[in-house]
């Protein structure tokens, strides 16, 4: 199972190395606002990175190895949460980064975990969408859903992006702590419901793909 | 002795195609050869039998285990070899090795670069660089490292010169020489592979036309060729495939013992004879009628 984490990880790891050099450059340059939004754009990144390992994949390949579909399966989505828990984190570590332990950070860090907490389920929802449909059929959808994901994510930049207006727009719609906790559980469970679902889904698809 | 792998009326149908009732038994020390025209349905079947997709009806045991019991036990002791090896274009050899060991029980690092060696693939060459037969090799080589129990070969011999072809004979017949394995192969018989095949499936059609060993078959099945009008009607009736040359006739007859009495007369006066068939004769006269 290590073996499939590891290849499959190649696109995650440059994906999301390219933006922490970014977010990097940006934070140190001064233009901490900038810094969050960029990464904030794990919207696209995540639906990037399962999208370009999954062309990349030969189930083939892994249907003649003794592995169970299902742990092939499980080790796809376990390498999807890993990612959206790395992405929360480095989101959360350079706001904490830019603004200290401030009320600014706590307004920014509450946002970030609403946002996150629909991570989980979005990777699971594309790997389902690929193993129904093929990753080059899947190909455009997800590009749409990155362009549309980009637009909010400009949206969302807006509103942690600068130190006073943002602080304002925070502060009106303040989350509140129970819903830190409710809102990842929620995602947490929606993920695990799709990861029941989603062997049988890359079963029936892998036996379309396998026939002569 | 115990049968590697049991097969009993299996069947797989999707669009345009169908394999129907197909049973069979392999045991150790055995090679089996699955024969038949393209759209036979060998693949279809080998891949049933490979676990790559389930049977729509039917039981498959291998090991006295089913795949969905025993996956992992079976494509431990099961090497495959499919006809198109889809391993990922951008890994060389040694990458692919790499991958795939961990997953085995037996891997033998000293073997698989002994035959990458043997077959002259270049260990650091990007799979989808290499030549169609280096493909077909480096699969192969790949199947014969995990020291598997029970080799299953779609086409290996197709894109082999005759020097590998010849090693893939001496391989196969050398893997299942100690008695403890066994290697079912699928090919078309002009492939030369049903020179190491003992017993022989013919499929046509989606369906099983005939199962039986392969002496068996040839010692029944042969050429007579005579002069014209020296069998009577009824005797030259029996046989097939009847073909007309300028010096005489030719025809297949399935069952030479039963036959053999009858001929005896022309054959002692020298206006008949008699010749081996190979097996794509039978093979084409039962699949196509010619």
């Amino acid at each position: 199972m290590l073996a499939i984490v590891r290849r499959s990880s190649f696109f995650y790891v440059t994906h999301f190395l390219t933006y922490v050099m970014m977010s990097l450059v940006e934070t140190v340059a001064g233009r901490r606002g900038i810094a969050v939004f960029i990464v904030s754009m794990a919207f696209i990144w995540l639906p990037s990175s399962v999208l370009w390992s999954e062309r990349n994949e030969s189930y083939a390949f892994l249907r003649l190895l003794p592995v169970r579909d299902r742990d092939v399966v499980r080790a796809k989505l376990l390498l999807g949460l890993g990612a959206a828990a790395v992405y929360w984190l480095w989101l959360s570590l350079l706001a904490l980064a830019a603004w200290g332990a401030t009320p600014g950070f706590f307004a920014r860090f509450s946002l970030i975990t609403v946002v996150a907490s629909s991570w989980p389920p979005l990777v699971a929802l594309c790997y389902m969408g690929i193993w129904q449909r093929g990753a080059r059929a899947m190909t455009f959808p997800l590009l749409t859903l990155m362009v549309v994901a980009f637009i909010g994510a400009v949206g969302f930049g807006r509103i942690i992006l600068s130190p006073g207006r943002g602080d304002v727009l925070l502060g009106r719609i303040s989350v509140p702590w129970p819903l830190l906790l409710l809102l990842p559980a929620a995602g947490l469970a929606l993920f695990l419901l799709l990861a029941r679902v989603a062997p049988r889904i890359k079963w029936k698809n892998d036996e379309h793909l396998q026939l002569p | 002795m115990d049968p590697m792998l049991e097969a009993r009326d299996l069947c797989k149908s999707y669009e345009g195609f169908s394999l129907a009732k197909v049973s069979l038994t392999l045991s150790p020390g055995g090679i089996l050869g699955v024969f038949g025209p393209n759209g036979a349905g060998k693949t279809t079947l080998i891949k049933l039998l490979a676990g790559q997709f389930p049977a729509d009806a039917g039981d498959l045991r291998l090991f006295h285990l089913g795949y969905d019991e025993g996956e992992r036990e079976i494509k431990d002791r099961v090497g495959y070899c499919p006809q198109e090896p889809p391993y990922y274009p951008d890994y060389t050899p040694v990458e692919l090795a790499r991958f795939a060991a961990p997953f085995y029980s037996r891997w033998d690092g000293a073997c698989f670069y002994g035959l990458l060696d043997r077959f002259r693939i270049s260990a650091h060459k990007k799979f989808r660089h290499l030549s169609a037969g280096q493909k077909t090799l480096f699969s192969l080589s790949l199947a014969l490292s995990h020291q598997p129990d029970l080799l299953l070969l779609d086409e290996p011999a197709a894109g082999l010169d005759d020097a590998n072809r010849r090693f893939l004979q001496d391989t196969l017949r050398a893997f299942v020489g100690g008695g403890e394995k066994a290697v079912l192969i699928s090919s078309h018989v002009s492939d030369g592979l049903d020179e190491v095949a003992e017993r022989v499936l013919f499929l046509g059609r989606g369906a099983p036309i005939l199962a039986a060993d392969k002496e068996e078959l040839l010692a029944r099945w042969k050429w007579v060729h005579f002069r014209e009008g020296a069998l009577d009607g009824a005797l030259a009736a029996r046989l097939t495939a009847m073909r007309h040359h300028p010096f005489g006739n030719s025809g297949l007859c399935s069952d030479f013992p039963a036959m053999s009495a009858s001929l005896a007369d022309a054959l002692a006066a020298g206006d008949a004879r008699v010749e081996n068939a190979r097996l794509s004769d039978v093979l084409v006269h039962l699949t196509q009628g010619g």
